[in-house]
């Protein structure tokens, strides 16, 4: 979105991706813009994410860094080196694919020692360091398998420790973990984290799962239609959104469309169309701005319709609908103004609050601290 | 007493396989017993064969004939080199045509596949003795090719192709071919692309990847292919028959001649043993070095 202040942030950048253009030609007739003036950079020992929902785009970047697709025009560097005409096998890089992609004919030791012995690194070198990979990723003893009698989780392992055996500068993935169940891939996002810091390489890490993203990144590039949308911290891409996809695309969320009635000192009262107002704070708009207005149901709590509402909070009554239970958590789902906005919010210690309490039909309060409030401007 | 589900399942498979059995013991397990015993016995005068044990027929072709019984003939075993050699030339230029175009098509759209592997099978609509009489008119001196090539100015006189050696390769490669083709494509197609992906992104170069990655994984329809093309090839008489006219000689032509003109069924029956015992020693051979190559890949890195 803004070359030129990624330029100032990341000088030591490692990848930069610059204004890429990326068509594809649909066997219509038709085109489809997979990236749209895409800029992005990786700096020295980053973990970047590239986040969107399937047909984003983010995987057509991945296959441009690494290689196996040309940009239609922009540019893209490694380490200072331009990278365009560089074809995939002469690239300082490695990716770690989404089926792992693994050698079925090779043996463990034959797949992880493949690039340096395609690199003519000596027997002994080679085997010196296919040990060391493998105990990077814990796969000890297992040098003789075919990877068809290995395990997904162990097929992982051997993927990871073939692309990373010749120290690339950087490490592609490409939603490695999706196909492990919730568990593994629970165990592997920190294992992959912990292998990083270890290794002290870069990794740009592919994924629709936004809870994968903001566990595992330094920093994440949210993608829709080929566009970067947002390109921030974690947190940030939490807590504040640039706009509406963001915000529904990571975590969950209660977006309201307002129009911003009167601001008073940093705080503005938004104005949804329904007559739901909702106060918090306001930083770049003015009065008559149309902004969407985002709560996380985290930040609302469940009170009764006695309770005094402090003043650094706000309240919205609502009537109650629905009550799921989550294991950890209770969604708490009410409706609001007259026609019957859905807003969402979770009671994350039932101890806390009486959830039987809690009877559908009920009409009770849900507050938040004002700070809490999120606007954006789309 | 009640059969288990294992049970069943095992009287559906044998009665499934019973029907091929039993038709394979008797149709081409009890012949070749019959060619087996044959080639040990005293050909007949006038066709047939007497019940007396006979080693001299082997001995006529190999070579221990004392020229009183039988005389040692080494023209035998020279048409037997000639026609290892014709089949092995037939298998080489086979593979060599069909494994770039298997690739070639595996990258078509669905539908121009399935159009290019109905053009493979079309030879087969008509048949094979009026395709091998059409190659006559186009290899003649005064046929397609050289008229082409005549008047293209490449050529000053007619080529001797037909009824030599090339034209019954020409023909044998042009029967084989979709008998190689299919099995390479099969291997082809199942290739993961994914993993010629991989190869380069790990630093190997096109020559590397094709000889470590994507030849080893199509190697089934290879060796299938170099199979199935191999055998027929070598016993065929149809094709040296028509295009070699009398000149070339093939050890298929040799049997056929014993049976049918010659009438010396025990002679037939012998070299028919020898071409099968070849057969399966070049094919115990080849496997094994294919299967030692594999052994060899694992060996290497450990």
């Amino acid at each position: 979105m803004y070359p030129n202040s990624n330029l100032n942030r990341k000088p030591e950048a490692i990848v930069e991706v610059l204004d890429a253009v990326k068509c594809y030609r649909t066997p219509e007739g038709g085109q489809i813009i997979a990236m749209d003036h895409v800029s992005l950079s990786v700096g020295q020992n980053e973990f970047v994410t590239l986040l969107g929902p399937s047909g984003c785009g983010k995987t057509t970047i991945l296959r441009c860094i690494s290689g196996f697709e040309m940009l239609d025009d922009g540019n893209i560097s490694i380490g200072g080196e331009n990278m365009v005409a560089v074809p995939a096998h002469k690239r300082p890089v490695n990716t770690v694919f989404q089926n792992y992609a693994l050698f079925p004919h090779m043996t463990v030791s034959a797949n992880v020692g493949y690039s340096l012995e395609v690199a003519g690194v000596d027997r002994q070198e080679r085997n010196r360091r296919i040990d060391e990979a493998l105990d990077l990723v814990n796969l000890q003893g297992m040098h003789n398998r075919k990877p068809s009698q290995l395990s997904g989780g162990q097929q992982q392992r051997v993927a990871l420790a073939r692309a990373i055996v010749s120290k690339p500068k950087i490490l592609l993935l490409d939603e490695p973990l999706s196909a492990l169940d919730r568990k593994l891939r629970q165990a592997m996002q920190l294992e992959l984290k912990n292998l990083q810091h270890e290794l002290g390489i870069s990794f740009i890490f592919v994924t629709h799962d936004q809870e994968e993203a903001l566990t595992m990144s330094d920093r994440i590039v949210v993608l829709n239609d080929g566009q970067v949308q947002q390109d921030s911290i974690p947190s940030d891409i939490y807590h504040k959104p640039v706009n509406s996809f963001v915000a529904q695309f990571v975590g969950e969320s209660n977006l309201v469309r307002s129009r911003i009635e009167a601001i008073q000192g940093d705080e503005a009262h938004y104005l949804a169309s329904d007559g739901l107002v909702l106060v918090g704070p306001c930083h770049d708009f003015s009065a008559g701005d149309e902004v969407s207005v985002l709560l996380r149901p985290e930040s609302l709590e469940v009170v009764s319709n006695e309770t005094e509402i402090a003043p650094e909070f706000h309240a919205i009554p609502v009537e109650l609908r629905q009550v799921v239970f989550l294991g950890s958590n209770y969604h708490v789902i009410g409706s609001a103004g007259q026609e019957n906005r859905l807003i969402t919010a979770i009671v994350k210690d039932p101890t806390q609050y009486d959830i039987s309490g809690l009877e559908i039909g009920k009409t009770v309060q849900f507050q938040y601290r004002r700070d809490r409030l999120h606007a954006m401007k789309e | 007493m009640r059969s288990s589900p294992l049970m069943r399942r095992r009287i559906a498979l044998y009665s499934l396989l019973t029907p091929v059995t039993v038709f394979l013991s008797i149709f081409f397990l009890g012949p070749l017993f019959i060619i087996a015993v044959f080639s040990f016995l005293e050909p007949g005068l006038y066709g047939g064969v007497e019940w007396v044990f006979y080693h001299w027929n082997f001995g006529r072709i190999l070579g221990w004939a004392d020229g009183i019984q039988e005389e040692f003939d080494p023209v035998y075993l020279a048409i037997f080199a000639r026609s290892l050699e014709v089949a092995s030339i037939t298998v080489v230029i086979c593979l060599i045509a069909c494994y770039p175009v298997a690739f070639w098509v595996s990258r078509l759209t669905e539908s121009w596949r399935i159009f290019f592997l109905f053009l493979i099978t079309l030879p087969f609509f008509a048949s094979l003795i009026v395709r091998l009489y059409a190659w006559i008119m186009i290899l003649t001196p005064s046929g397609a090719l050289n008229q082409i090539l005549l008047g293209l100015g490449v050529i000053s006189e007619p080529l001797e192709i037909i009824f030599t050696a090339k034209a019954v390769i020409t023909g044998m490669v042009y029967v084989m071919v979709p008998f190689m083709f299919l099995p390479i494509y099969a291997s082809v197609e199942k290739l993961d692309k994914s993993l010629v992906e991989a190869s380069f992104d790990l630093g190997a170069t096109k020559l590397q990847t094709f000889l470590r990655v994507i030849l080893p994984l199509t190697m089934p329809g290879v060796v299938g292919g170099s199979i199935i093309v191999f055998i027929p090839s070598l016993g065929n008489f149809i094709v040296p028959d028509i295009l070699g006219g009398a000149r070339v000689l093939m050890i298929g032509n040799l049997v056929e001649q014993q049976f049918l003109y010659a009438r010396n069924w025990a002679f037939g029956a012998a070299l028919s043993i020898l071409i099968m015992t070849t057969v399966l020693i070049f094919l115990l051979v080849y496997v094994r070095i294919v299967l030692r190559n594999e052994d060899e890949e694992q060996a290497l890195t450990v």
